[in-house]
């Protein structure tokens, strides 16, 4: 969660200095902040994996209901396949692209290791599936995404000591911040929604857990409310502090491009 | 013993941090407010707007360890409180939410109309804040907080005489505080006029403090006789009795134009009604529920001590740092480059050698992360990780950042 807090940062700053670049402004100082974002997201792009790997390992064996979820398996499975995308309906996933023996790799470290299913708890206990199996794999998919375009950014840099010169580089950038915040929010459904009926795994349901007091959606739509004017207030702040001019006092004129 | 009451310390005396630090900063948004509009007026809003600029945030830093200290070291407290206060706490909510907006905002701001407008919104949080979380402690210090998932009234438990006196107060010590600060602040800035616009506010507010905390003692009496008669008996007496005199000298010290003493003179009054407070109530939190009663268990106490004495080692150094720069009025000044003598041997380091100690870690974390299977491989492998991700930067970005870099844009 740290790190994925360095590689969202990282990729929309840089989403919008790759959208100034295609636009056309491309001085020292849009190059300088580019890098300077890129870099710090692109490497903590690649870190995710190690530190991705380790948390489905933690969740395996911690939460093994949420890891089911994440994958819709059904019944404890030996040698259990990684399935990617697919709808979760009638205790399997349908129209769902099997990879063999992926998920005991990842789960257990073991070609056969064995992974508890769903079945295991009654149907009471089990988090609604397909919202936590899509929202990992969108999660997983986009952040795989994030750390292709970081292996290509750095390979750019080792090799020829410079940046990406491809349009579509920069075109994937401006997508990558926006994707960026669906991963992570993605990654919030999963151990939120995974976790389900408990809210504090195998201790406390969630219905336990949650205030007595009345007009708790009153507070909650005064607070949505709030950050709608708060987040209209920042636009507005936004671009009023872009139309002022830039000081850039090292900039000399020939780095600027027309626009 | 010591142990389940030690949180609760941390607690308060967070809760005194608060009051005093953050106090200062609700207060500076009370004067804000009632500066007037004309040029005189616009003179003060500025001065508190950049007076108080640089320790805002971290003031509260407090607010948020009283929380967390709280609900992880009492959570039946901390759930009784929060369910049955959920409305005030929710006004405070929003004040807290739309003072720090406000704050930020108004770096957008290009006619006084705007800013006047960012300006109101921000002074109304200023208050609306400190009165609703002094409601909230006159509901615990009158009992009307009962343990349990929002058994308490939703609104009459801080819609009472007890609870608006102590929002008024709240308010009023802000007021008082940020007075003394800001006074002090233009004293050493040698702003004179402004210097005394706040020493009379200082004053001003100080007499209507001491005067609504004489006068609410009446409030309590009538409204819950338990609390004054706790407040007015043994170990709180002598910390309410500490609060007057300080006050007073505070008040004398302000009117001799010694800021410096004043500014912890004023500090200690408010902290000393905080402490008070709680040594009236000890050993209860809530009605029927002690301390020891309402403790989480033995492990969880013990690491909340240890993360709070060693989260302290780094946070205390900072804030000292902090307010240092801050008291010297240092964040005034003009702002300074980094000299080139410091900036040099950030460029001279050698790319290469860093970039391969970068992919060492990066192989040496994902030895320790995933395929070790060991608790503290893992915590060094993150360790590792994270190293990686710094020193990566590190190789990639200073020969970025050289101006004659050969090849660096299209």
């Amino acid at each position: 969660m740290y790190m994925a807090g360095y590689v969202v940062s990282g990729f929309i700053l840089a989403g919008c200095y790759a959208y100034s670049r295609l636009r056309g402004r491309w001085g020292r100082y849009e190059r300088i902040a580019l890098t300077i974002s890129l870099t710090v997201g692109a490497f903590a792009a690649i870190a995710e994996g190690p530190i991705g790997d380790w948390a489905a390992r933690d969740v395996a064996s911690t939460q093994p209901i949420k890891l089911a979820a994440m994958e819709g398996l059904y019944k404890t499975t030996k040698g259990a396949p990684e399935h990617l995308l697919g709808w979760y309906t009638g205790n399997h996933l349908k129209f769902a692209i099997p990879i063999p023996h992926v998920l005991s790799l990842l789960a257990d470290h073991s070609w056969n290791g064995r992974v508890q299913g769903l079945s295991t708890v009654p149907p009471s206990q089990r988090p609604p599936v397909n919202v936590v199996h899509w929202a990992f794999d969108i999660m997983v998919g986009i952040g795989s995404l994030l750390a292709l375009l970081a292996v290509v950014y750095l390979a750019i840099w080792i090799w020829r000591k410079r940046l990406p010169e491809s349009t579509w580089f920069y075109r994937a950038l401006v997508v990558a911040g926006p994707l960026a915040v669906v991963a992570l929010i993605s990654g919030w459904v999963v151990t939120e929604v995974g976790r389900q009926p408990w809210v504090v795994y195998g201790v406390m349901r969630t219905d336990a857990a949650v205030t007595g007091a009345h007009g708790i959606p009153i507070g909650y739509g005064a607070l949505a409310a709030s950050y709608v004017v708060v987040a209209c207030g920042l636009g507005w702040v936004l671009r009023r502090l872009a139309r002022a001019p830039l000081d850039v006092s090292a900039e000399t004129p020939s780095e600027l491009q027309p626009a | 013993m010591l142990l389940r009451s030690l949180p609760l310390v941390f607690v308060l005396a967070g809760v005194a941090l608060y009051t005093v630090l953050g106090g200062a900063d609700f207060g500076a948004g009370f004067w804000q407010l009632f500066a007037g509009r004309n040029e005189r007026g616009e003179r003060v809003r500025e001065f508190a707007h950049q007076s108080m600029g640089p320790v805002w945030e971290a003031n509260h830093v407090w607010l948020i360890f009283v929380l967390t200290v709280f609900w992880t070291s009492y959570p039946k407290a901390f759930g009784s409180i929060a369910s049955t206060l959920a409305v005030v706490l929710f006004i405070a909510l929003l004040g807290i939410i739309f003072r720090g907006a406000t704050y930020a905002f108004r770096a957008g701001a290009s006619t006084d109309r705007e800013l006047g407008r960012i300006d109101t919104i921000f002074s109304f949080s200023s208050i609306l804040t400190p009165f609703a979380l002094g409601a909230a402690v006159g509901a615990i210090a009158t009992n009307r907080v009962p343990v349990g998932n929002a058994a308490g009234h939703l609104f009459s438990s801080w819609l009472n005489p007890t609870s608006i006196f102590i929002g008024v107060l709240a308010v009023a010590s802000c007021a008082y505080l940020a007075a003394i600060y800001l006074a002090a602040d233009a004293a050493r800035d040698g702003h004179q006029a402004l210097e005394r616009d706040f020493r009379l506010r200082a004053l001003g507010a100080g007499v209507l403090a001491g005067a609504i905390a004489i006068g609410g003692i009446f409030i309590v009496n009538a409204d819950y006789h338990t609390l004054f008669h706790s407040l007015l008996s043994g170990r709180a007496l002598a910390a309410v009795i500490a609060s007057f005199l300080t006050g007073l000298v505070t008040l004398m010290l302000v009117y001799d134009r010694r800021y410096e003493p004043a500014r912890y003179g004023g500090a200690i009054a408010v902290a000393a009604i905080v402490a008070g407070w709680a040594l009236a109530r000890w050993p209860t939190i809530l009605p029927g529920l002690t301390v020891d009663q309402a403790a989480a268990g033995h492990d969880t106490l013990v690491w909340v001590i240890v993360c709070v004495l060693v989260g302290s080692l780094i946070l205390f150094p900072s804030l000292a740092f902090l307010f240092r720069l801050a008291l010297a009025g240092r964040f005034q000044a003009a702002e300074s480059t980094v000299p080139d003598e410091i900036a040099q041997p950030l460029r001279a380091t050698r790319p290469g050698v860093v970039a391969r100690l970068a992919v060492a870690l990066l192989i040496a974390g994902f030895g320790l992360l995933n395929v070790a299977a060991a608790q503290w491989t893992h915590a060094v492998g993150v360790v590792c990780l994270v190293c990686y991700v710094v020193l990566g930067f590190r190789a990639i970005i200073f020969s970025a950042l050289r101006p004659d870099r050969p090849g660096a844009g299209p």
